[in-house]
């Protein structure tokens, strides 16, 4: 992604505009080449006259000497910048060039400059200089430089003085990493050239050595620009790197590189805060905006990103080692303990950072070592998955980040995490009675799934809605919908289910299509993106433990991770309103998926489960009776059910208005989760930790009305998001019985909503699957076929 | 240009290669609003563009939905009326076979029947497009998800070479009423198609339409079926049975004019107004050609498509046949 732009970048930057940039400079000063050279040949003759001379010892005109030296080299070298081939002969050296070539000239102004650096004196101010003017001519030189050994050596032996004890200083630090960056962006040009770099050990048995590169590793995890600039040249590098083994070795086997970048993210995440202010209370992840103003954070991440982009382009050696460094360098020792910290403002945190990690990483390689270490690593005994998913259970923060965190794991569509969370538990079909498992491949045709859902939607629920303007709908009847929206306002409430017009707003309608014919468009327009037939990959089709005779425990579960979700989901009452944003948001993207096992087990309504076994219907029921007593004792529910809805349209009006750019994005499409509108979680999460929104949203709500009482009353925090509730009958009420109102009147709203979508899913899934599994229908295929990625 | 088509184009969907044999080059003209595109169905072995629902089968399997079609009386009642639109009233679904915990289809859920209806038309004809039956194309109704149109291109035996385009209406109690009817807008000369109205019988087939057994892609192959293996029994154009029993070669000739004649007439304009009926013309270099080539060299795309695809579905590190994590060898990252 981000990444090649970066690279991209880099490699186009450089001396090509440089170049241009030095000559319109130099342009009055060009003078014929003869002069130039005869110019320079004096130069020279000059510098000859003081190298010649017994070193540099002699304390009388020694100090003249260095600067005549200084001066002469200035010279030499801004003029050889300059030089270009004849063009009698355009692949030959130009003729300075040759002449400094054929005199060595570049290693012995060096290496007689280097003698002086024994005295001690202003050797920081004369390295600085070198590396300029080195700098100068690398980047500014009008032919390929470095294909000349000498050049080559005189550089060598720049950089390996740079490791010479001398007290670092800012000045020399930009310098070296300048120097170093034109060199890698030069030898992007021609790759070729790295391995002449490559120096072969001094003596038996010692290492190589790449000056180039190991002068740039300690500036790795820099802050600011020179920490940059030295992560993009060493990004350079390591693109090289993958084509020569030799470099891919080198970095592998004889440099520290790995490990300096795994313990470097250890380190940094050291520095992280241990606690985050949390802007507000539906705060539950963090955002670009969030982190960038937290410099340990942003610093963490650049390094993160440059891991990541370092696994992207570098040799394969390289990308094993740098993986299993981080695995056991900073996974295991650090974000492990950092996760079983025992204080809820630590897990909170260690959570959210986790959560911005995965989402932010995108390299198979890099994901594979985070996922591992999450499914199977184990911190004293359980995995770290184990206790993520426990948290759920939590309250509201802790179960909120933790959410969130499932969230973006799913989101990377990755089968392994699936399989571990839910699939291993569904997969021997114990939770279903015997003589159903044939039945868990079957295709809901005819929405009765989602007559069900729908069905329960609590009655108390369905009227007086103050429904946002209805999309209307595309329908096939002639009439269009004018015939129709009287008479079914009435009846319906909102309107159409949520997903319906996800279908509608990209196709421009001339006049009322059918849907069916607006389908197919949208198909259309998507490309290829039509669903690709999902190849089996894992042969599930052939092993799931054929289990027919075996009897299944009687307290056979769903997994840990359904249990969960399914306990906060029959809370739904009492969980704030931004925990079931997140719950339903995280079942509805669990129901999208393709997957037999997975859509019959939320979605087929039909299935009988062994009793043990609790159904998404069951638990959807029971928040129904709960709602609908609820309302029953409250006796002014349909006015406070109708101030909520009336808050969270507005609010998620706000969020609209302001397009659907900001939130965290799934890398990949998934053409199902895609092609589905954002649940109305998301909706109106979107932005949603900014405080100001939220008062807008109550301003909108409240301005017609004006009444003021109903803002300051109620469960919520100061600067809380979800305005307060008016309270019953101008009565004071208990701040707990406040908050207990509020919950489950907002629960009121979402639930409705979440069955619509729900219905909306399981017929999204009757249209897909068709295309999805690739199977006959006849015949006894085991139940799980058709496992494939999870994905279309 | 239409994007419909554009899709279709670009799901192109093979042609059986001995299916072709004997027939000309096949142009379609379907006309929209924004012009006319076009689609020829090109020579043995290209994969067919347009909107081939195109399978090879084998006779043998055709005979699945055969054999139990219950005499019918011959209906001569013209059936040319526009199909019954389904009317706003809400199509309420009740279930014909006896389902368990039925939802009460009152209330508000009720209000959604049109949905749950338009989404089972539009899982079926995903079947349909899946069945991917030979020399049989159709489109939905721009106006309503219960017409379709179609044509069915005849490619050996007594039919071979007929073009016949046909619309089918779809009951608006889909699926728990009668069969869908399958009408030709010029009456074949055959046993089983009304002389008169042009619609096939379709019930014999499909005595009684059983939701989540019986499909719309089985009417298709029915409808193609019968120009291959002809049926007399109870025939609702009694002259053509007789005929075929009788006297082979005088039915022989009939069906020849029968298919010069839907072949003169398949540069009409098509029987029911609507944007996205189908429509013949003559073959326009200036219109089809550049069509032509396009739906000729769509051909590798889908597998680049495919492979594409495969690369954004997700991640898997799982050992095929293993429902172990990372249970496959070392770094194959995506599948």
């Amino acid at each position: 992604m981000e990444r090649m732009n970066w690279l991209s970048r880099l490699a186009s930057r450089g001396p090509g505009h440089r170049v241009t940039q030095g000559a319109s400079l130099q342009t009055p000063v060009v003078a014929d080449p003869e002069t130039c050279l005869m110019v320079f040949k004096n130069h020279w003759s000059q510098v000859v006259r003081i190298l010649e001379r017994q070193g540099p010892r002699v304390a009388p005109g020694g100090a003249d000497d260095l600067s005549a030296v200084r001066n002469h080299t200035y010279q030499m070298l801004t003029l050889l910048a300059e030089d270009h081939a004849v063009p009698s002969a355009p692949n030959a050296p130009g003729p300075l060039l040759e002449f400094a070539l054929h005199e060595d000239l570049l290693s012995r102004v060096l290496a007689w400059q280097l003698q002086w650096d024994e005295l001690g004196d202003g050797v920081e101010e004369r390295r600085a200089e070198q590396l300029k003017l080195f700098e100068m001519l690398v980047s500014e030189s009008r032919q390929p430089l470095l294909r000349h050994g000498p050049v080559r050596e005189a550089l060598l032996t720049l950089l390996d003085a740079c490791g010479r004890p001398v007290p670092s200083s800012p000045a020399l630090d930009d310098g070296l990493v300048l120097l170093l960056s034109q060199l890698c962006v030069c030898l992007a040009r021609e790759p070729s050239l790295l391995e002449f770099f490559l120096q072969p050990p001094p003596e038996p048995g010692a290492a190589p050595r790449l000056l180039l590169f190991s002068r740039l590793v300690p500036f790795v995890h820099r802050e600011g620009t020179l920490g940059q600039q030295a992560r993009d040249a060493l990004l350079l590098l390591m693109a090289l790197s993958a084509g020569s083994p030799t470099v891919g070795r080198y970095i592998a086997d004889h440099s520290y590189f790995c490990p300096v970048l795994a313990t470097g993210l250890s380190a940094l995440y050291s520095s992280l805060p241990r606690k985050i202010e949390v802007p507000g209370d539906d705060w539950h992840c963090l955002r670009r905006e969030d982190w960038l103003g937290v410099p340990a954070l942003a610093l963490f991440m650049s390094s993160l990103e440059f891991c990541n982009a370092v696994i992207q382009v570098a040799h394969p050696l390289v990308q094993k080692q740098l993986v299993d460094y981080i695995h056991n360098g900073f996974l295991v020792p650090v974000m492990g303990p950092a996760l079983h910290k025992t204080s809820v403002e630590e897990m909170i945190a260690s959570t959210a950072y986790l959560e911005l990690f995965l989402r932010s990483i995108s390299e198979p390689a890099l994901l594979r070592t985070f996922l591992r270490f999450l499914l199977l690593h184990r911190h004293d005994t359980h995995t770290i998955l184990d206790t993520l998913v426990a948290r759920i259970g939590s309250n509201s923060r802790l179960c909120m980040v933790s959410l969130s965190l499932f969230r973006t794991l799913l989101n990377l569509s990755c089968e392994d995490v699936l399989l571990q969370l839910v699939l291993r538990y569904l997969v021997p079909c114990n939770h279903v009675m015997l003589s159903q498992k044939p039945a868990v491949r079957d295709v809901d045709l005819y929405g009765r799934a989602a007559d069900k859902f729908l069905s329960l939607i609590p009655r108390c629920c369905r009227h007086c809605a103050p429904s946002p303007p209805r999309p209307e709908h595309a329908s096939w009847a002639r009439g269009g919908p004018s015939r129709e929206s009287g008479r079914r306002e009435d009846i319906t409430g909102p309107g159409s289910p949520s997903v319906d017009s996800s279908s509608v707003v990209t196709v421009p309608r001339p006049s009322t299509p059918s849907r069916l014919a607006l389908f197919l468009r949208q198909q259309s327009l998507g490309g290829s993106e039509s669903p690709a037939p999902a190849p089996r990959s894992p042969g599930l089709a052939s092993s799931p433990a054929s289990s027919p005779g075996r009897r299944p425990s009687p307290a056979e579960e769903p997994g840990p991770f359904m249990a969960v979700l399914f306990a906060k989901l029959e809370n739904m009452l009492q969980n704030s309103v931004y925990v079931n944003f997140l719950l339903t948001g995280l079942v509805a993207q669990l129901a999208c998926h393709p997957q037999p096992l997975l859509r019959s087990f939320l979605l087929n309504t039909n299935m009988v489960f062994q009793p043990s076994v609790k159904s998404l219907l069951q638990v959807l029921g029971s928040v129904k009776n709960k709602i609908e007593s609820f309302a029953a004792s409250q006796e002014d529910f349909p006015a406070l059910l109708s101030k909520a809805k009336k808050y969270l349209i507005a609010r998620g009006k706000l969020d609209w208005a302001e397009g659907p750019a900001a939130g965290p994005t799934p890398r990949r499409s998934d053409s199902l989760v895609k092609s589905r509108r954002p649940s109305l979680g998301e909706l109106l999460l979107r932005h949603a930790h900014s405080p100001t929104r939220a008062r807008q949203a109550v301003q909108l709500v409240h301005q017609p009305g004006r009444d003021s009482t109903g803002l300051g009353l109620g469960g919520g925090s100061p600067g809380a998001s979800t305005p307060a509730l008016p309270p019953r009958g101008g009565a004071t009420e208990r701040p707990g019985e406040a908050l207990r109102v509020k919950n489950a009147v907002y629960c009121a709203v979402i639930f409705p909503e979440f069955l619509k979508e729900l219905a909306a899913i399981s017929q999204a899934h009757a249209v897909t699957s068709p295309f999805l599994l690739d199977t006959s229908e006849e015949g006894n295929v085991p139940p799980v076929s058709g496992f494939g990625p999870l994905n279309p | 240009m239409n994007p419909f088509w554009s899709m279709s184009a670009s799901s192109g969907r093979k042609v059986g290669p001995g299916d072709d044999d004997g027939c000309g080059q096949d142009t379609i003209c379907i006309r929209d609003r924004g012009g006319p595109v076009t689609f020829t169905r090109p020579p043995s072995g290209f994969s067919s563009p347009g909107f081939p629902l195109e399978k090879q089968r084998s006779d043998g399997e055709e005979k699945t939905a055969t054999g139990d079609g219950k005499a019918s009386p011959p209906r001569t009642a013209p059936k040319k009326q526009l199909p019954s639109i389904p009317k706003n009233a809400l199509p309420i679904s009740k279930p014909t076979s006896p389902a368990p915990a039925a939802p009460p289809t009152n209330g508000t859920h009720a209000a959604y029947g049109p949905f749950y209806l338009e989404y089972s038309l539009l899982a079926e004809f995903t079947l349909l497009v899946k069945q991917k039956l030979p020399g049989v194309y159709v489109q939905p109704s721009y106006h309503s998800a219960l017409v379709w149109f179609g044509v069915i291109f005849i490619r050996h035996g007594l039919y071979q070479d007929g073009v016949f385009k046909f619309t089918v209406y779809i009951p608006d109690n889909y699926p728990d009423g009668d069969c869908p009817r399958l009408v030709f807008d010029i009456p074949v000369f055959h046993p089983l198609v009304d002389p008169s109205s042009g619609e096939l019988d379709v019930k014999r087939a499909f005595a009684k339409w059983r939701r989540n057994h019986n499909h719309i892609w089985q009417v298709l192959m029915y409808a193609r079926r019968v120009f291959y293996k002809i049926d007399t029994a109870s025939p609702l154009h009694p002259e053509a049975a007789v005929l075929y029993e009788k006297d082979v070669h005088l039915f022989k000739s009939k069906v020849v004019d029968s298919v010069k004649l839907c072949t003169a007439r398949l540069f009409e304009q098509p029987k029911i107004e609507d944007p996205y009926a189908i429509s013949f013309s003559p073959w326009n270099p200036s219109i089809h050609d550049e069509a032509r080539e396009k739906m000729l060299t769509q051909k590798k795309k889908p597998e680049e498509q495919h492979n594409k695809s495969v690369h954004v579905a997700g991640l898997s590190w799982v050992k095929p046949g293993s429902v172990q994590p990372f249970s496959k060898e070392e770094k194959t990252g995506t599948t």
